[in-house]
């Protein structure tokens, strides 16, 4: 099954803010921020949207699929 | 965008306070069940628990509840707001503590077949929501926990500290 990977902390680091601030702009909790970044919560496409909007840049750029690999 | 704090904090402390208190009432059930096994002495003691956890209850989930009916009558919650971390496995574990009461039920069923035990349909009705209860806050606790493990594993400088 695809997993999904996302670039939220490194565009965090490049932006220079921390997870409250990202929570707060984008209007959801720092609790949220925190379990996409670890992979615990896969955000609604409004959130993932969101974030992207955000950060300026295309949402493939933050989050992308990790494929299994083949057997 | 607004860099006020979110109204969805809000709706996370009442679904949290509503945990808790999910959790006292299942302590409650279950004292109300041993009072059928127990003896009288113990019993008294098991009903001033029970009052004082019916007390509790009510501490927490009253101003819980009012602030969220509140909000609801404000109109303070907009479509998109429920959407975090809480709410998802406040849902994830609403399934689960009813598949897994549902489970409960029929092996309760099964063995009040065999008469293992000669006890009131309050005692099994007692345990039956008491498990539902307790499922429930324990499952959602769990959730929480695993991602603090997580947060904990995931050693990296700039988690939530302000970055230089």
């Amino acid at each position: 099954m695809n997993r999904l990977n996302n670039r939220v902390r490194v565009l965090r680091a490049e932006h220079s803010i921390n997870q409250t601030e990202l929570a707060n702009a984008i209007g959801v909790t720092q609790k949220t921020i925190s379990s996409i970044e670890v992979g615990q919560y896969v955000p609604s496409t409004v959130i993932a949207l969101t974030i992207a909007e955000y950060f300026d840049v295309p949402v493939e750029d933050v989050f992308s699929l990790i494929k299994p690999k083949p057997d | 965008m607004t860099n006020k704090k979110p109204q969805i904090y809000r709706l996370e402390n009442i679904i949290q306070w509503m945990v808790v208190a999910t959790f006292l009432i299942a302590i409650k059930y279950i004292a109300d069940a041993l009072q059928f096994i127990t003896s009288d002495s113990l019993n008294h003691h098991l009903y001033i628990t029970e009052l004082a956890l019916g007390f509790m209850t009510v501490f927490v989930v009253a101003p819980s509840a009012l602030r969220l009916l509140y909000l609801r009558y404000t109109g303070e919650f907009s479509h998109y707001e429920p959407e975090s971390f809480i709410v998802d496995i406040f849902r994830k574990t609403c399934v689960r503590a009813f598949v897994s009461t549902i489970l409960f039920t029929i092996v309760v069923r099964k063995v009040e077949r065999f008469d293992v035990y000669e006890l009131p349909t309050k005692f099994t009705l007692d345990i039956i929501l008491a498990f539902a209860l307790a499922s429930f806050s324990l499952i959602f606790l769990y959730y929480q926990w695993t991602l603090l493990k997580l947060e904990a594993e995931d050693e990296d400088e700039f988690c939530d500290e302000p970055i230089k």
